[in-house]
Parts: structure tokens; C-alpha cells; sequence
């Protein structure tokens, strides 16, 4: 069948022969041939189009004709922008033996009925990302911290919960617009439910100042999170509660209250913990933006109550009772105004055991220290601010008032020694700013004060002495007082801050002994930088005066530093900088009276006030190829330091006595970074190693004898992620870590190897979930010794409905007690361990309303 | 105290703080951001032809088949001779619509309104005849400051079949037309007294400009709602930044479903930077291992 339908085509072929319709369009007055005109052909009484063409560059056209065109009347109509419609009515009979056409169009006044179109052009900058959440978040998202993880280019560090974008950390983070938290944003992230936000916004250089926005450089980024319109003005109520069994009844229970409106803010939470959490570290500040340049200044404070502090991480060591309520509140009064209240209380007992064995190498002698210790640090504290603000295109000014009273209380229990360190600490302290704008100028202008009163009361027993009392009690009043300005000009700007501070500090110890190191400084740091195109260049000189009466002390120090970097194009980055600085210590490394830091540490300094110079360089270079999921850096850093004077340290029968020295000590050293990545779209896998090597100069006084030594560490960091399937990843991390001491003139420590390593694995189906992690730790805790831990996890959480959540978890499977290792600082090797929480299980339910 | 002089300090305080400002006084404040046009975000890289007409459509795109998420968006369409150039105009308006908005700390029912008249999610530039015969897909799915992909291939133009049925879009008479064309079945509307040879996305090749497009299952719907000749200084920009990194449409579609399918993935492969998520939960740091899709509806199904 198919060859007779192939012969009859050959055969009808000659006789169904197109017809080619030929012609030329011209312009009428001039003659010129007129390019891309449209032809059309269509049935002459009717508008059906029946084919078209368009005229080539010397306006010619073709127009193929079938059988069935041939034999109607048909319509030609020539079309060009800006000339008169062209018709001609082509009969049949002329089809047959078609004659090249010779068209010419006449040129038309006839305006084209344009529409206009409204909203454009715009008025933008594209400075804001937004994430439409729908796409990012899951059911098994219960915070908003847990979703902004997910969003790319966002970070949120794990163990601050700091929010940054392409590495810059966020310096705001606003619910609709208000920054309700006040810079203590983990009280937004860790509360806010994750399916209340509708979109989170990326705000890239960030301008919170009405007054300046389009006027000055800035390259900060903050982030505004949307809430879905049923989760606007409403409050927002949350409760969890946690039972679980570690040795005896762990808990842990929450309840919060959140209301996001547009006039008013509210943030109220209470929490309870006995499971090893670290509730106190929402409380911390994460980002505090309006500080601008000016200096920050702590309570002199001289036997400071050591923090709790654990290799291994404190959630696997620390055992806790903490108590936390919060009270957020912002009020916005109108466009530009808001005040903003929050007060806070926290009641944090913390306590861990741990050993620390030192051995301080000098010559071919050594000094031998052992400490076994249980440890206790009780923190009571109160903190209230009141920030207001007034916010308008012409005008800014804002004032942020504070007060924090702290209350400290650590026990030291060793074998036969008892040390009780109580630390008491009022502070007061405000900050101002004032904008003052001019039409072609920017100056601004900021205050801080400072008002502290900290005393310490240190008691020790111990068994070689009588027991000891020592009373301190400081009174510390700072304040800075700062001009600004800056100004682009092309590819220019310009920077400018100058100022005045100075402190009155009031100590006395209770032997009697006094000391007021007042201080007075005088500053100006001009800065020029120049952006063009893929580079960026910064030049800024520091000029600083400072005034110490009491220490006879004056000087003037001038430090440059430079910054450069350039991007040429999507593959190579170049960063360079370096920069010199001088700095003067704290009252801890000038304070001249003898006194002790704890039982075992005497201090006695003299009254110079010790000034530090640091140089440092770092040149940088990365390369990556981002289609082939390629990236490779290298980076190389310098430093060296200069005290003019130095700590010597003196050991006798059990007592550490440090002093200090008139002779100038110096250190140096220098780091090598690398970084290699290779991604696989097609295997879903992301390979990672970064590798650091780092060797450090430096030289030390002990038992009246310098030392110099010789530090160098090797790191090499491989990760691996691999995602198989949509429902399991598995995971890989992995530190190793070589560490050498040389000690010059005598011995070389023996080089020691730790690493830990660890797989992990997360299987999500349905509504469950399930997250097993194992750690390997191989420490060498001597020469050829090895240390060996396993520490495994698990968490299984199921997603009963939408307002229930349960999860269960055991930590420590295999019941592990003690985590050990030895490391090297300085001349120095401590092996230290800590005991870890034992196996333990926690069942946490969590409510939601509404 | 006596070797402080406080009026000496304070003397030279003020000295030190007017002096810079009196030098900087001459230098005229330039505004660098925040009142640039949408030109500052499109008009990057080079001209390569003057611009003649403007047509700005209505776009809506289905995002999520499966839930029928609708992105709602503005098409612009840039004319210069033979040679197009079509992008989506919400992606440049929205951003500056917020941060405006966010300026003046403007009341959250206010961002809603706009978000609702803003929302578009095409992240495509399409060059048709640029360079010359060949058709170039500017994108920026995975955000303009992590990587714009550059796919330059060859113009193809749809085998049009033109019907008598019409329709009056933005008051020109426009014939419907119809063809399959990149996995998508056509209809088009196109008006002969607009005689160029230009359409949304990679539509083109009808005797008049077209208006209106959608596809059969109307996934993509383009309706015309303005036409302007521009302005004698306008040129059309061939977009090359220093983020675009070429490639070919296998590539190019390979990173699009990758980004897609596994973003977290798709990101640490891009950036180098971390492999794994870990948040900070209430529970301590817990690793954010699941992955997340982004659902995928492409314009052109190969």
C-alpha cells in the first residue's frame, strides 16, 4: 500500500507544482528598499491569513502559492512601522503566471497607538533577597532558626545560632520590620515557630538610618523575616516540656508567648532547664549595630571567676539548673518612632569535673602541676534596657539605656584545697547618637558612658598555708565621645571618626593598698577607599594619643592599614591586607600590688603601662569553577608582636608568682591555608579538606630563665556529604590534627596526634525522623599513647499533627565517663580530661497555639 | 593630674574634628544607591543595539504543578530591529519595592499589598537574535550574587499555523496562531498593524508582534498590557557581569534541576563553603541533613 501511495505522489507531483509570488518593496519618495516588512496573503473578501512572509535586506520576497491559492482571489497587504498599509488584490487568473510584484509603501504620520506602560521604569536597587519559605521550610521545622538554615547563602553557626549571608554576619534581624530583640536575636530564631513565616528578606547593604539611605556607603546585611497575615498581631503561644533520666531526673520545660504587630511588639519566654542545654546563650547579644566606632570598655576587673570550659564541648560535660525569663517589648508610637523595653533575669548553676595535669618545660628542667577538681559557677543576673528611637529622613537620633547586675559565685574543690571566688557587678551605661544631617554633608555624633562598681571576694583554704581572704573593689567610670563623617565622591569615599575618651578607675584591695589608673585618649582615623569596578581598595591611618597620669605615661602612635581585593570575574579572587596596630593592656597587666588570682596564682606587676605592636599580613587567593562545583583557596598569613615588657613566671613550693619584667619580648609566626572542594551534581555529593599549617616564634621568662620555643600545628579537616536518595544523607567529618613543641637550646616535645571523626546519617520518611551521629576520638595523650572514644546519638522525632511534636532522644549510647587529651601551648603541655554526662534519655514534647 | 591639661586636650579635640570637615566639605554628596532605575539592574555589560520598543505583558506561571501555586509577574520585552531581549521586570521591582518600603518602616499590610502585586518567579533573560542567529538564556535561579548562567544556541523560530480566529488585546485587532514548540503546545496572538517580528520568551517568527501567549495547559500565560516606542537614548545590554559563566543548555539544565532537586546541596558544591546545615536548635547544634526541593516547571521541556 505504502509504494502505490508513494507512486501516486510522484506521479501527482508535476501537477500540484507551487507557484512562487516574486516582488520588491521600496519607499515611494526615496526608492530605498525597505527590509522586514510583512507580506501576507489572504482570501480577497475575507481576513483569513493565508500565509506571510517578510522582506529581505534589499526588501525582496517570496511567497510560495499552493494549488488551492492559485485558484482564489486573494488579497496582498504589505506592512512596515512608520509607512502607510499597502493592498492589492491579486485575481486567479493573474496567479497562474505571477509577474514580480514592485510594491512601494508611502511614508505615514500616523502616530502607532501606543499604551503606556505604567511602573516603569522603576526606582531600585536590587538589594534585597527575598525567600518565599513555603519552598524551603518542612513540617518538621519546629523554629525559624531551623528553616533559615536551609536557605542558600544563609549561615547559622551551631553553637551561637549567629545568622550570616555569604559569611557577613546579619547586624539586625526584624519580624515585619522591628527589631524587637535588640540585637539578642536567638530569642526571635529559637521561639518564633517556623510555620509562621511566610518569607524571609536578605536586606544586602543595609542602611537603617532613614536619614542616610542613598547617601553613604554601607555594606552591612540584615534580615526581616514576614509572618503568614493569620500569624500578624495575634499572639503566639508555645509550650514544651522534657523528662529524661541521666543518673538521676533530668527536665527541661519552656513556655513562650510571642505577638508580632505592626504598632507593637511583644516577647515573652520562661525556661527551665536540668538536661545539659545551654539556655543562657540566648541571651547573648549577636549582632549591636549602632555602636559605630566607638571603644568598649569592661569593669576592671582583676580575679575574674573562670568560666566552665570543656574540650570536648560544654553539652556533653556540663550538668545544669538554669531559669530564664525574658520580657521583650516594642512600642511603635508613629512612623519614625519606637521605644523598646526588656528586662531579664537568669538563675544559671553549672558544675563539671575535670583534671588538668601541666608541665612547664625551661631548659632541661620542667615544673610539674596536677589538678583534680569538681567546679561550680552560680550566676545570678538581671538586666533591663530601655532604647529609644526616632527615625526620619531628615533626623535620626537614638538613645539605648542599660543596666546589668550580676552576682557570681564559683567553688573550687580539689584533693585538699577550697577556693570560693564571689564576684558582685553593678553596670550602668548609655549610649547616644545623633545624626546631623546637612544637604551636602553627613556628621554624626556619638556618646557612651559607662558607669561600673565590681568587687571580688576570693577565700581559699589550703592545706601548706593559712587560709586566705582577699577583698577587691573597683569603681570605673568611662566614656567616649565620637564626631563622624563620610562622603562618596565617584568611585571615592571617605571616612572620618575623631574622638575623646577616658576612664577614672578607683581600686583598692583590702590590705589597703590603692590604685586610680585614670586614662585619657585622643583619637582621629581618616580612611579613603577606592571601588572600581571588580577591585576594592581601603587605606586607613589610626592616630592615637593616650594619657595615663598616674603611670607618667603619654604617647603618640600613627598605625596604616591597607585593604585590597579584586574579583576580576566569576573564577579568581585576590584579597590582600595588612596593617599595624599599637594597644595598651588592661589593669591586670599593670596593676602594681601583689595579689592573688586563685590559690595557686600570685600576680605582682609594676606600674609601666605595657604597649603591644602587632604587624600582620594576609595575601589570599581562591579560584573555583562554579558549574563544576570546583573550589579551591590558598591563603598565607604573617604576624609579629612586640610587648615592651614582659611576664616572667616563678614557681615555688605550689605558688605560680607571675611579674613582670622591663625587657621587650617578641613573637612571630605565620599560616598557610588551603581549602580544595569538589561538588558532583550528578552524585549528589560534596567532597570538602581544608588543611592548615601554622608555626609560631615566641620567647618566655621562667624561673628567671628565657625560653624560647617553637610551636607548629598541622590540620586537615575533611567533610563529606552525600545524599543518595531525597530521604537519607550521610555524612562525614573528620579533624586531624599533629602538634610539635621545639623548645630551643634543650628538647623537642614529641609530635602528638588527636582526631576525631564523624559519621552521621538522617533517614526522613513521613512524619518520622530519625538522626544517629557517631563520634571517634583517638587522642595521643603521650608519646606512641593513644586515647580511644566512641560517643554515639540518636534522636528520633515524629511529627504527631501539626500542633504536636515529640522527640526522643539517648545521648551517649555507649556510656562513655571520660573524654582525655593532651595538647601543647607555648612551653607548656597539658593533658587534661573531663568527665562527660552518662548515657541519657529525654523525651521532649512540644504544644503550639494557635 | 597636673601634666593633663584638659583645655589643651579639648582645644585640640575641636581643632582635630573641624578640620576634616571642612576639607570635606567640598566634595558634592553622589547618591549611590537606593534611587537607581531598573536599568542599573538589566542595563549591565555593554549595548549592543539601540532600543526601539517596549512591550510589557502580564505574566502568570505555575510554580507547583502538583499544588497550583500561580507566580504572578511582569514580562519586559525589548525591541531593537531583529534582535529581542525579555526579562522578568518583578524580580528588579519587588526587591526595590521592599526595601523602600522597608526604609520607611512601612506597616506590614503594605508589603503584602505589594507582595501581592509583585510576585514573579522567572529568573530568565531571553536574548532572541543575539548574537546574530542565535538565541542566549540569561538565568539567575540560584541568586544574581552566586551565578548567572549564559547559554548561547542557535534561533530557532516555531512553525506557525495561523487561524481566523482573533481577539482584541490592548485594542489591535490580533489572529491566533498555534505551534509546538519546545515540549509546550502554542497559541499566540499576534497583531498584524504591529508588523515586527518579536514575542515574549523565545516567541517569535509571526508577521505581527505578538500580545498574547499561553500554552495548552496554561503553565505560562503572557498577555500584553503596555506598548511604547522608547526613548532616543535607550539601548538594549548584553547583561554579561562578572558572575556569568557560560555554558551549554545541558549544563545549563543539569544546574537547574540539581538546584531544584537538592539546594543545600546544589549550594555547598557552588560555594565551597559548608557541606552540612547544623542548627542551633533547642536541643543543642542538630545537623539539618534532610533535603528540600524547590518545585521545577520549566518554560522549555527540551
Amino acid at each position: 500500500m505504502r509504494y502505490i501511495a508513494v507512486l501516486l505522489l510522484f506521479f501527482f507531483l508535476p501537477v500540484q507544482a507551487q507557484q512562487v509570488l516574486k516582488g520588491v518593496v521600496r519607499e515611494k519618495e526615496s526608492g530605498q528598499s525597505i527590509p522586514s516588512a510583512t507580506v501576507t496573503l489572504s482570501k480577497a473578501g475575507d481576513q483569513q491569513l493565508l500565509t506571510f512572509t517578510r522582506t529581505g535586506d534589499t526588501g525582496q520576497f517570496e511567497l510560495q502559492l499552493t494549488s488551492a491559492q492559485q485558484n482564489m482571489d486573494l488579497l496582498l497587504t504589505v506592512r512596515s512601522l512608520g509607512r502607510k498599509m499597502y493592498t492589492q488584490t491579486l485575481p486567479a487568473a493573474a496567479l497562474k503566471n505571477p509577474r514580480d510584484l514592485q510594491i512601494a509603501l508611502e511614508s505615514s504620520d500616523i502616530a502607532l497607538r501606543e499604551v503606556t506602560i505604567k511602573g516603569a521604569p522603576v526606582r531600585v536597587k536590587s538589594d534585597t533577597i527575598t525567600y518565599d519559605l513555603s519552598e524551603f521550610a518542612s513540617e518538621k521545622d519546629q523554629h525559624i532558626s531551623e528553616v533559615l538554615a536551609k536557605l542558600p547563602g544563609v549561615q547559622v553557626d551551631k553553637t551561637t545560632g549567629k545568622i550570616s549571608y555569604q559569611g557577613k554576619s546579619i547586624s539586625k534581624l526584624m519580624v515585619e520590620g522591628l527589631d524587637v530583640s535588640g540585637g539578642q536575636y536567638r530569642q526571635v530564631t529559637d521561639n518564633l515557630k517556623a510555620d509562621a513565616v511566610a518569607k524571609a528578606e536578605v536586606l544586602e547593604n543595609y542602611q537603617p538610618i532613614q536619614a542616610l539611605q542613598g547617601k553613604t556607603f554601607t555594606d552591612e546585611v540584615a534580615m526581616n523575616l514576614k509572618l503568614k497575615d493569620d500569624s500578624k498581631d495575634t499572639w503566639m503561644f508555645a509550650l514544651s516540656a522534657a523528662a529524661g533520666y541521666e543518673q538521676d531526673l533530668t527536665y527541661s520545660g519552656k513556655a513562650n508567648a510571642l505577638r508580632f504587630g505592626k504598632g507593637a511588639q511583644d516577647l515573652w519566654s520562661y525556661k527551665t532547664d536540668h538536661s545539659g542545654k545551654d539556655v543562657a546563650g540566648e541571651l547573648s547579644y549577636l549582632s549591636n549595630m549602632d555602636r559605630g566606632h566607638l571603644h568598649a570598655m569592661s569593669y576592671p576587673e582583676l580575679v575574674p571567676n573562670p568560666a566552665l570550659s570543656s574540650p570536648i564541648g560544654m553539652g556533653r560535660v556540663r550538668d545544669n539548673r538554669t531559669n530564664l525569663l525574658s520580657v521583650n517589648h516594642l512600642n511603635r508610637v508613629s512612623d519614625s518612632r519606637q521605644s523598646r523595653v526588656m528586662v531579664n533575669y537568669i538563675h544559671d548553676e553549672n558544675s563539671m569535673t575535670n583534671g588538668v595535669d601541666e608541665t612547664y618545660h625551661y631548659g632541661n628542667k620542667t615544673i610539674q602541676t596536677q589538678e583534680r577538681q569538681d567546679r561550680l559557677l552560680v550566676q545570678d543576673k538581671v538586666s533591663a534596657e530601655w532604647d529609644s528611637e526616632q527615625n526620619s529622613t531628615t533626623s535620626y537620633q537614638r538613645n539605648q539605656l542599660k543596666l546589668d547586675g550580676a552576682w557570681d559565685r564559683g567553688t573550687q574543690q580539689l584533693d585538699d584545697v577550697f577556693q570560693r571566688l564571689k564576684n558582685k557587678r553593678l553596670e550602668l551605661q548609655n549610649t547616644f547618637h545623633r545624626l546631623i544631617g546637612k544637604p551636602k554633608s553627613i556628621m554624626g555624633f556619638r556618646s557612651y558612658i559607662h558607669y561600673s562598681y565590681s568587687p571580688s571576694d576570693l577565700y581559699f583554704q589550703r592545706p601548706d598555708r593559712e587560709d586566705q581572704t582577699q577583698q577587691y573593689e573597683a569603681h570605673q567610670l568611662f566614656t567616649d565621645n565620637q564626631f563622624y563623617s563620610n562622603f562618596q565622591k565617584g568611585a571615592f569615599r571617605m571616612e572620618w571618626y575623631s574622638g575623646l575618651s577616658g576612664n577614672l578607675t578607683f581600686t583598692e584591695l583590702n590590705d589597703g593598698n590603692r590604685y586610680h589608673p585614670h586614662r585619657f585618649q585622643l583619637y582621629t582615623v581618616p580612611s579613603v577607599s577606592y571601588n572600581y569596578r571588580s577591585l576594592e581598595t581601603q587605606l586607613q591611618a589610626s592616630v592615637n594619643y593616650y594619657h595615663q597620669p598616674v603611670s607618667h605615661f603619654h604617647k603618640l602612635y600613627i598605625d596604616p592599614m591597607l585593604r585590597l581585593k579584586w574579583e576580576p570575574n566569576t573564577r579568581w579572587a585576590l584579597r590582600l591586607n595588612g596593617s599595624q596596630s599599637h594597644s595598651l593592656s588592661g589593669l591586670s597587666s599593670y596593676y602594681p600590688h601583689l595579689y592573688w588570682r586563685n590559690y595557686r596564682t600570685q600576680y605582682r606587676m609594676n606600674d609601666v603601662v605595657p604597649e603591644l605592636t602587632h604587624r600582620s599580613a594576609r595575601v589570599e587567593t581562591a579560584y573555583r569553577r562554579v558549574i563544576h562545583g570546583f573550589y579551591t583557596s590558598l591563603a598565607f598569613s604573617t604576624f609579629d608582636m612586640r610587648y615592651n615588657q614582659t611576664t616572667a613566671m616563678n614557681y615555688d613550693q605550689g605558688v605560680f608568682l607571675y611579674q613582670a619584667l622591663n625587657r621587650t619580648t617578641k613573637s612571630s609566626g605565620y599560616a598557610v591555608e588551603g581549602r580544595i572542594s569538589q561538588g558532583s551534581y550528578k552524585w549528589k555529593l560534596n567532597a570538602t579538606l581544608d588543611m592548615t599549617y601554622s608555626r609560631n616564634r615566641g620567647e618566655t621568662y621562667i624561673q628567671d630563665m628565657k625560653q624560647n620555643y617553637v610551636g607548629s600545628n598541622l590540620t586537615f579537616r575533611p567533610t563529606l556529604r552525600w545524599s543518595p536518595a531525597a530521604y537519607l544523607t550521610w555524612m562525614y567529618d573528620g579533624v586531624f590534627m599533629g602538634s610539635q613543641t621545639e623548645l630551643e637550646g634543650s628538647s623537642t616535645l614529641p609530635r602528638l596526634w588527636n582526631t576525631q571523626q564523624t559519621v552521621s546519617l538522617n533517614l526522613g520518611l513521613a512524619d518520622f525522623n530519625v538522626n544517629l551521629s557517631v563520634d571517634y576520638f583517638r587522642n595521643e595523650v603521650a608519646d606512641h599513647q593513644f586515647s580511644n572514644l566512641w560517643l554515639g546519638d540518636i534522636d528520633w522525632n515524629w511529627n504527631v499533627s501539626k500542633k504536636v511534636r515529640m522527640t526522643f532522644s539517648i545521648h551517649n549510647i555507649f556510656n562513655k565517663q571520660t573524654y582525655q587529651e593532651t595538647f601543647y601551648s607555648t612551653v607548656s603541655t597539658t593533658q587534661q580530661w573531663v568527665r562527660l554526662r552518662s548515657r541519657e534519655y529525654l523525651l521532649q514534647v512540644n504544644f503550639s497555639l494557635p | 593630674m597636673k601634666n593633663f591639661n584638659l583645655s589643651f586636650i579639648l582645644a585640640a579635640f575641636a581643632i582635630l574634628a573641624l578640620l576634616p570637615l571642612q576639607a570635606f566639605a567640598q566634595f558634592r554628596l553622589s547618591v549611590s544607591s537606593g534611587s537607581r532605575d531598573a536599568a542599573v539592574y538589566q542595563n549591565v555589560g555593554e549595548p549592543i543595539v539601540k532600543m526601539e520598543y517596549k512591550v510589557l505583558y502580564e505574566s502568570k506561571y505555575v510554580i507547583d504543578v502538583e499544588k497550583n501555586t500561580i507566580a504572578e509577574g511582569q514580562l519586559l520585552l525589548e525591541i531593537g530591529g531583529s534582535t529581542t531581549k525579555c526579562y522578568n521586570l518583578n524580580m528588579v521591582k519587588r526587591d526595590s519595592i521592599s526595601r523602600v518600603l522597608m526604609a520607611q518602616n512601612a506597616p506590614a499590610k503594605e508589603y503584602e499589598q505589594q507582595y501581592r502585586n509583585y510576585r514573579g518567579g522567572l529568573t530568565w533573560t531571553v536574548f532572541s537574535n543575539f548574537p546574530a542567529n542565535q538565541t542566549t538564556t540569561v538565568d539567575e535561579f540560584a541568586g544574581s550574587s552566586m551565578l548567572v548562567t549564559r547559554c548561547e544556541e542557535s534561533m530557532e523560530i516555531p512553525e506557525w499555523k495561523i487561524t481566523a480566529e482573533t481577539q482584541e488585546v490592548l485594542g489591535y485587532t490580533c489572529t491566533l496562531a498555534t505551534t509546538s514548540f519546545k515540549g509546550r503546545e502554542w497559541k499566540a496572538w499576534f497583531a498584524l498593524d504591529l508588523p515586527m517580528d518579536a514575542g515574549p520568551w523565545k516567541l517569535r517568527g509571526l508577521p505581527g508582534l505578538i500580545l498574547k501567549a499561553e500554552d495548552a495547559e496554561q503553565h505560562y500565560c503572557f498577555t500584553a498590557t503596555g506598548f511604547e516606542k522608547a526613548k532616543p537614548d535607550e539601548q538594549i545590554y548584553d547583561r554579561i557581569s562578572p558572575k556569568t559563566e557560560k555554558m551549554d543548555r545541558k549544563k545549563y539544565e543539569g544546574l537547574m534541576e540539581f538546584y531544584t532537586s537538592d539546594m543545600m546541596g546544589f549550594m555547598a558544591s557552588v560555594t565551597g563553603q559548608e557541606a552540612a546545615v547544623v542548627v542551633s536548635g533547642n536541643n543543642g547544634p542538630e545537623v539539618v541533613t534532610r533535603k528540600f526541593t524547590t518545585p521545577y516547571n520549566p518554560i522549555e521541556r527540551k
